[in-house]
């Protein structure tokens, strides 16, 4: 699926909010996704983002970093796995945007369903769960949220802490004290 | 011809042998051609233990093998087995937990499709082929329901960044190390000077891409730069001026748990193969043995 930009909500002198999903790949033109007015502060819901290859990188970055310049806000909300890897792996991935929230994958370890899903949460619940400044070292994510599939509550954290959460290490303290 | 042995050095269950036979199949991807075993060749382990290492060099003794590691103390294993080791990289300074568990590895001289003969086979010759392949392997995963949908899809973005970097890093000149497609766009559609070539292979537990290029411009010292990185450590710069690609698609690749093979024969061609054990679980599959195998091939 090529990239999709919706428009959700304009509200006039204060933000916009936006939902990115698809791929984002050498043939994509972000840019001319966006034809409607942009306010200040732009809300990026980007769950549904699923590919983006390493051209695709590049444009993403160019293309946010053009907003930036301009004066724009950023805030991405709901970052994919996807994303949240690229984002551990490239600093500037993101620009200078804040993230509101992130998918945060979960395995289900019912044996008749092991299915992989994803909950959201926001960046000040996850600095509380790892707490950041306690030099914490997890083996394992300590929640287990229910399986939507099977119900079940064997659930696990299907990524390793330190590598999904790097991220965190990078957050400007500001940020990290909000 | 040297046919060295595939041997498991620590505890196996059915499953994990099972794998091992995958591993030892996938190596004879990479000497599909009548090459043999050179003094030149190199392999690199990652993530290897003190203790596995130390079976390496009781079984491995003639082999030429270059450990990437991110363990602290691998210089003192590399003094003690010194003989065995002729070089090392240090990767990072992170003493993570280590989880390799394969150690050998079986060269054979079997031809690709004889071992596969289920294999999907192409040959790129546009430069906008690339795209539809890559869909058709998209859909083509989404079926398997067994697979995790995060390791499809890194399956499918390395398949991606293979092919573009065959398509439009590959062709190099040699003597100058002029890429002749720097400035050419990654959306353009022209008609490929040499073809890409492209096998798929999809076994019971295991996936393997192969990419091959007919320019033979490999750069190891480049691949080596950019891969010798933590897996923790962050990129933050991405170079405008050096082509209108990233420069990013290996190392992420690597990084992000995909084993890599690299046979390179100057002027002639590269081929590099990702290897990838397939699972329902994404963290297993991250947790897997990941290796990184150079064979760079002067004629």
């Amino acid at each position: 699926m090529s990239l999709k930009v919706s428009l959700i909500e304009n509200v006039s002198k204060s933000h916009t909010t936006i939902k990115m999903e698809g791929s984002v790949t050498e043939l994509t033109d972000i840019k001319s996704h966006f034809d409607f007015p942009l306010e200040k502060t732009l809300i990026i819901h980007c769950e549904h983002v699923n590919k983006i290859n390493s051209t695709g990188v590049k444009r993403w970055i160019n293309f946010f970093t053009d907003l930036s310049k301009k004066g724009h806000v950023l805030i991405f909300k709901a970052l994919s796995p996807l994303l949240v890897e690229q984002r551990n792996q490239v600093t500037d991935f993101l620009v200078n945007g804040e993230i509101y929230s992130i998918m945060i994958p979960f395995l289900c370890k019912e044996s008749h369903c092991r299915k992989e899903f994803y909950i959201e949460s926001d960046l000040s619940s996850i600095l509380d769960i790892l707490d950041f400044d306690a030099d914490s070292d997890f083996d394992k994510f300590p929640v287990s949220p229910k399986c939507p599939h099977c119900g079940s509550d064997k659930t696990e954290f299907s990524d390793f802490v330190e590598e999904y959460f790097n991220f965190v290490n990078n957050l400007s303290k500001n940020t990290k004290a909000a | 011809m040297i046919t060295a042995k595939l041997k498991n050095l620590v505890n196996l269950t059915s499953k994990d042998e099972s794998f091992f036979n995958d591993f030892v199949n996938f190596f004879n991807l990479a000497y599909h051609n009548t090459f043999g075993f050179k003094k030149n060749s190199i392999f690199f382990l990652d993530e290897t233990t003190i203790q596995h290492s130390r079976v390496l060099a009781q079984e491995m003794p003639e082999s030429y093998c270059f450990l990437l590691t991110d363990k602290k103390d691998i210089r003192e294993y590399v003094l003690k087995y010194g003989d065995y080791v002729k070089g090392f990289f240090i990767a990072g300074e992170k003493d993570t937990k280590s989880k390799m568990t394969i150690l050998l590895c079986a060269l054979t001289n079997k031809e690709f499709k004889d071992i596969y003969p289920n294999s999907f086979n192409a040959e790129i010759n546009f430069s906008n082929q690339k795209n539809g392949i890559v869909e058709q392997l998209e859909k083509a995963l989404g079926e398997n329901k067994h697979i995790n949908p995060r390791l499809q899809n890194f399956i499918i973005n390395t398949l991606d960044e293979l092919l573009l970097n065959a398509i439009f890093d590959a062709p190099i000149e040699i003597s100058s190390k002029k890429n002749l497609l720097k400035n050419i766009a990654r959306d353009t559609i022209f008609i490929l000077e040499k073809p890409v070539y492209l096998s798929i292979v999809m076994g019971t537990n295991f996936f393997a891409l192969s990419v091959e290029d007919k320019y033979g411009s490999f750069d190891f010292d480049t691949l080596k730069k950019s891969l010798l990185k933590n897996p923790v450590e962050q990129y933050n710069v991405i170079d405008d001026t050096i082509s209108q690609g990233a420069g990013l698609g290996i190392s992420l690749t690597f990084n992000r748990g995909a084993s890599l093979a690299f046979v390179s024969s100057e002027n002639n061609f590269t081929k590099t193969i990702a290897y990838f054990p397939l699972c329902d679980d994404y963290k297993h599959f991250k947790n897997k043995e990941r290796f990184l195998l150079n064979l760079l091939w002067k004629n």
